[in-house]
């Protein structure tokens, strides 16, 4: 048996699942090979490093953040039965040779924010600060979209028809602090948080000064077809 | 059985089973409270396994959020065969893979291995070690760093396999059941792991 193939059997060995007359002729054989005994022990130190590995705490306690989602959404019945996908039975059916034309017309899938209106809380117009952005409300100006997300790129892949519920905190100099994916297929909650981060905006105003506003958003993934002839 | 459930047999098992059983039953019945203390008993592991994986404490957060929103969302499908620490493994490892997909799509891989840890509050890693003097604390930080960045250069699937054995402790068939793939697949992903992270570590040209 080569290094070579004595080396491929390391991994096994430190595990302890080498059939015993193995190991024994590994241990011989290490023993009696410096290039091999230091590659043990140099594997040996790399699994010590990797298991010493410190444990981190989160930035923030996930408890609360994971709760304060589970609150909101759990505030908006409404909203959960809008994002309910589609039944069977409500959706459209087509001939097959319709579908097929449909297909062949189709044009390229466009993604459709729509922005509805949420009233404010009155309190909420104290603040503006990242950490307290405002809501949409009268006299606050809302922020106007300067660069826009790869949202097709984010959600490749995902079925048609489906619609995500986000809130997006637009900070005072225009940047995305924070992308909440509050409702929607939690599959492309990631990749569509990623994406809107890289929005930028000119900033929300109040009173002529720029402040931090939540904008909450459906993103629905539309696809547009060619009308009937 | 669900993906990623698997039988435990241990008895030592049986107690922290049963208990992790009840609490279940009370988050399946809407019990915030006890959905609460799943979250914290799992938090740190979910935590670490992701910033294993990513190596960006915020990404990490960010995964960690989402991946007890989906424990929440799919507790029904769970059918208590197995730990639910197993289960949330595949999720947690899940997440993080779309998530790095996503990066490797747009060709901006924005992990920083663990530069942005060493803005945190340094103290952490002395307090966690609370006989250490400062140079020890800082040898230690170092020493995570270079481990942090040598695995992050590894490819994922070799990642998820080292990470959750040396680091979560679990076993072959653990593992095997957590990410749904065959024991010996395991193995020999764990072998070429391991061997790709001593080289990145020991030799110098790859440490470059």
């Amino acid at each position: 048996m080569s290094c070579r193939d004595v080396r491929a059997l390391f991994s096994e060995y430190l595990d302890g699942e080498l059939a015993p007359a193995h190991a024994r002729f590994l241990s011989r054989h290490v023993e009696s090979c410096p290039d091999c005994r230091l590659h043990l022990d140099q594997l040996r130190d790399t699994l010590e490093l990797v298991a010493g590995l410190p444990r981190e705490s989160s930035p923030e306690p996930i408890a609360v953040r994971v709760r304060e989602r589970l609150e909101l959404e759990s505030r908006r019945p409404a909203l959960r039965e809008l994002l309910r996908p589609a039944r069977p039975l409500l959706r459209p059916r087509f001939a097959p040779v319709a579908v097929a034309a449909f297909c062949l017309m189709a044009l390229p899938i466009l993604m459709v924010p729509i922005r509805p209106t949420v009233p404010a809380p009155a309190e909420s117009l104290l603040s503006g600060s990242e950490s307290r952005p405002l809501a949409l409300a009268p006299g606050v100006l809302a922020p106007r979209l300067t660069a826009s997300a790869e949202l097709d790129d984010a959600l490749a892949g995902a079925p048609a028809d489906r619609t995500w519920f986000v809130e997006t905190v637009v900070t005072r100099d225009g940047r995305v602090s924070a992308v909440r994916v509050l409702g929607g297929d939690s599959a492309y909650a990631a990749p569509l948080a990623y994406a809107l981060r890289q929005e930028r905006f000119e900033p929300g105003r109040f009173q002529g000064r720029p402040v931090a506003v939540s904008l909450y958003r459906l993103i629905s993934r539309t696809e547009v077809r060619a009308p009937q002839t | 059985m669900a993906a990623g459930e698997f039988a435990i047999a241990s008895v030592e098992s049986l107690g922290a089973a049963a208990a992790e059983r009840s609490l279940l039953a009370q988050c399946r019945g809407g019990d915030a409270a006890a959905f609460a203390r799943l979250v914290s008993l799992h938090e740190t592991m979910v935590f670490n396994l992701a910033l294993r994986m990513l190596g960006n404490p915020d990404e990490a957060r960010d995964v960690s959020q989402d991946v007890f929103l989906q424990v929440y969302r799919t507790l029904g499908r769970f059918e208590e065969r197995s730990a639910l620490r197993t289960w949330i493994y595949r999720i947690v490892v899940n997440l993080c893979r779309n998530r790095r997909r996503l990066w490797m799509r747009r060709k901006r891989d924005r992990s920083v291995g663990l530069e942005q840890l060493s803005a945190r509050d340094e103290s952490q890693l002395a307090q966690a070690r609370r006989g250490d003097s400062p140079y020890d604390a800082v040898r230690r930080r170092e020493q995570a760093e270079r481990v942090q960045k040598a695995l992050l250069a590894i490819s994922f699937d070799h990642r998820a396999v080292l990470v959750l054995r040396e680091v979560e402790g679990l076993t072959c068939e653990e593992i095997a059941h957590s990410l749904g793939i065959a024991e010996g697949t395991v193995k020999s992903r764990l072998a070429r792991a391991r061997e790709a992270l001593r080289a990145r570590l020991c030799t110098p040209e790859a440490a470059r």
